[in-house]
């Protein structure tokens, strides 16, 4: 069965929930949690890392719109 | 017979031996009668391409695949070609009279088909007897040069190989396009141009996939520390390498804090600076983008003006090479009368040796864009004198002597942290003094410098910043992708982006892609991705390269396209349904994008949309909330021409602006809430509300 982006609402891709772009966004903002983690000695979470990039300019659009869906899920599941 | 108009009066006027052209109007189309050795010369133009690429059998717009193709005369397969039909026809009641031809179009693979289509179809088969005239620029001597020294027959590989490219481009272009226009109106009913082609479709992609990579991008943090070091009693600026973790900043800030430092090494190097070769196409079209903010197609259009002006040689050219024939002394010389290139032409002239600096690359029909030395006879407009400008600069240039910049660099050590000094100085400015103002170079000073000395640490803070995404595409970073990407030609490469801009695949300067390209590649990338690789349309310009060498057929290219494009048109016919479905979708989103105001409803709130009246067929700007709440808000709009919704607000209301285009006429930019305000203070005699846009 073929679900749709629950961002976009496009077909999404295969192994993910997410459509070609915010499935590629959110491998990006996987990768680099760890690039995170490194620079602040660990001292960094992860709610912590999706605020700082909320607020960035250079934050590409797909990447926050994949932070604002998962902070709504969780916010939701809570 | 030259390609244009504008060339056929230059080539009568350098040919005449008895005064001034006799211009001579034939059922509407002007000829030049010159004497020349006593012989009668008739000078034509064409109009660009007067045949094009059609289809054998026509069977409507709309059927596709169509893999037999003929050249045909414009007027009888584009709507709207009086002009050209007119031209064809008068060419070929003139030339039942002439016993001789002579091919004076621009000497490349467009020029060269232009003419010979001409001289087989409207002269009937006069392609066989005609003479080819080779020159690089209209002026006068060259001119008689080439009319005197010209070729016994038409470059024919050439000829071919410029039949060749149009009719694979025009077997990509109907089928590819045809295929998504059609997919598209049948899951829509809605009509759209939609496009894709051989270079096209590469294009688009480089365009899509840096949008992506800036959506996805993640920036990640980094620290870089600032320091001020007191030298000599002096404040210099000193670099620390670019550090990853914050703790090892912080740690470098506070272990160097308020200590002296010693200069441990000094390092003083001489760097040659080569002065710049001559233009071919792509870098003025790089740099008239870089320092005039001139897209591709205008600065080709203003070169192309400068050269039908006498002004600089034919701009379409690959050659980085300027020989010596075409007299470079007389040409800086006539340069220096002007006032703005006295003092340059004089310092170039002053040189022992006149030897310009050549770039790599070269072309077998032209050199690379030159000054002529013939001074504008007209006033020309900004534009035209910046691009002008810009080649004689350069021209000037690549004769200057080699500049010599001095660099220097001086590490200190502070408490076992190693700071970096650089200062540089331009200590002879050679060529760059004659390329100004776009050749830019700014001395970074240093005081007096020894190993040893002491240095203060006067400021030391850390910094943190975040790795930057790509930059997008701009129209002349994207030409040069397309050049080092080999793909489209230079001819052809400007045309592509403008054709991007008008199918709104892309938007901005700093290229966007729209939601309808990423949609058109992503589908060609799942249904045919062949056709938005470069490989195979980089493998076709070696082909036709190889065509114009004359060790490959036209024939046997296009019958391999067909073999190749067959499968691939048959996969999106059968998928018709499914493709249309997805872009439906898009047209549909963009569709209402480009209707619905951001500004909302004044009364009520909901969505602002232009509508249309259906019973008097008069558009206006209605409020979505009619149905729900009964408002009956509305604001008037022009009646005729294009409306876009722009980006920006009234400056009085803050309502969104609209621009109105129209054929002929400059866009208008208007505030429909200011506007309707106006009509109903004139109406009511109030005092009318002026509102600056």
């Amino acid at each position: 069965m073929v679900d749709d982006c629950p961002i976009c609402q496009r077909p999404n891709c295969q192994d993910s929930q997410f459509c070609s772009l915010h499935s590629q966004a959110s491998k990006n903002l996987e990768r680099q949690f760890e690039s995170w983690e490194l620079v602040f000695g660990g001292e960094i979470d992860r709610s912590e890392y999706f605020r700082q990039l909320l607020r960035l300019e250079e934050t590409g659009r797909a990447v926050k719109e994949v932070i604002e869906y998962l902070q709504r899920s969780k916010a939701g599941a809570t | 017979m030259t390609e244009k108009p504008d060339a056929a009066l230059h080539v009568a006027e350098a040919l005449s031996e008895r005064g001034s052209p006799r211009r001579i109007v034939v059922d509407g189309v002007p000829f030049f009668e010159v004497y020349f050795e006593a012989r009668r010369i008739l000078v034509c133009s064409a109009l660009g391409h007067l045949y094009v690429v059609a289809a054998k059998e026509p069977r409507g717009q709309s059927e596709y695949p169509v893999w037999e193709c003929v050249w045909k005369p414009k007027h009888l397969v584009q709507r709207g070609q009086e002009r050209q039909k007119k031209w064809i026809q008068a060419i070929a009641k003139v030339s039942q009279q002439a016993d001789q031809f002579v091919d004076a179009c621009d000497f490349d693979l467009e020029g060269s088909l232009i003419g010979y289509m001409v001289l087989k179809y409207a002269c009937r088969g006069a392609d066989k007897k005609a003479r080819r005239m080779k020159f690089s620029t209209l002026t006068e001597t060259e001119l008689k040069q080439a009319f005197a020294n010209a070729l016994p027959r038409l470059n024919y590989p050439l000829v071919f190989a410029g039949m060749c490219r149009h009719e694979v481009d025009w077997l990509f272009g109907i089928n590819l396009s045809r295929a998504l226009t059609q997919s598209a109106l049948k899951a829509s009913g809605r009509y759209a141009t939609l496009s894709t082609g051989r270079v096209q479709g590469p294009t688009l992609r480089f365009i899509v996939e840096r949008q992506q990579e800036i959506e996805t991008f993640v920036p990640t943090p980094y620290w870089v520390i600032k320091v001020q070091l007191e030298v000599d009693e002096q404040v210099i600026s000193a670099d620390y390498e670019r550090l990853e973790r914050r703790i090892d900043a912080t740690h470098v800030v506070e272990s160097c804090q308020g200590k002296f430092g010693l200069i441990e090494a000094l390092d003083s190097a001489d760097h040659n600076l080569a002065p710049p070769h001559a233009f071919d196409l792509p870098t003025l079209q790089n740099e008239a983008f870089r320092h005039l903010g001139m897209t591709p197609r205008i600065s080709l259009g203003l070169a192309e003006r400068l050269y039908l002006d006498q002004l600089i040689s034919y701009p379409r050219t690959s050659s980085q090479k300027l020989p010596p024939s075409i007299g470079y002394e007389r040409i800086i010389r006539n340069l220096g009368q002007l006032d703005s290139y006295r003092a340059d032409s004089a310092n170039v002239l002053s040189q022992s040796r006149l030897v310009p600096i050549e770039g790599k690359k070269s072309d077998p029909a032209h050199p690379a864009v030159y000054p002529t030395g013939t001074l504008p006879k007209r006033q020309l407009d900004n534009r035209e004198r910046k691009l002008f400008d810009l080649v004689v600069r350069r021209f000037l240039a690549s004769f200057g002597r080699t500049a010599r910049k001095r660099t220097i660099e001086a590490t200190v050590k502070v408490a076992d942290h190693r700071f970096a000094i650089r200062g540089s100085r331009l200590m002879d400015d050679g060529w760059t003094k004659l390329y100004r103002p776009y050749a830019k170079f700014e001395d970074v000073l240093l005081p007096h410098l020894a190993v040893g000395q002491a240095a203060l640490i006067h400021e030391i803070k850390s910094e943190g910043k975040f790795t930057q995404p790509p930059p997008h595409y701009n129209p002349g970073s994207l030409l040069r992708k397309m050049e080092d990407s080999e793909i489209g030609t230079k001819a052809t490469r400007a045309d592509i982006i403008d054709t991007l801009y008008r199918r709104g695949y892309a938007i901005g300067q700093q290229i966007n892609s729209t939601p309808l390209a990423s949609r058109i590649i992503e589908i060609l990338s799942k249904y045919c991705p062949k056709i938005v690789d470069v490989t195979f349309t980089r493998e076709l310009e070696a082909r036709i390269e190889e065509i114009e060498r004359g060790s490959e057929s036209g024939e046997h290219v296009v019958l391999q396209t067909v073999d190749y494009l067959k499968p691939i048109v048959e996969t999106l016919k059968a998928e018709e349904r499914e493709i249309g479905q997805e872009l439906a979708v898009i047209l549909r989103e963009m569709r209402d994008q480009s209707i619905t105001l951001t500004t909302p409803c004044p009364q009520c709130g909901s969505r602002l949309m232009i509508a249309k009246n259906p019973r008097t067929k008069k558009r206006f700007i209605g409020c979505a909330g009619k149905w729900r709440n009964n408002c009956n808000y509305s604001l008037p709009l022009p009646q005729v021409g294009t409306l876009t919704l722009l980006g920006k607000s009234c400056a009085v209301c803050s309502f969104q602006l609209i621009q109105v285009r129209s054929r002929g006429r400059r866009p208008l930019v208007s505030c429909s809430r200011c506007y309707a305000r106006k009509a109903v203070a004139l109406v009511e005699g109030q005092p009318v509300i002026r509102g600056r846009i």
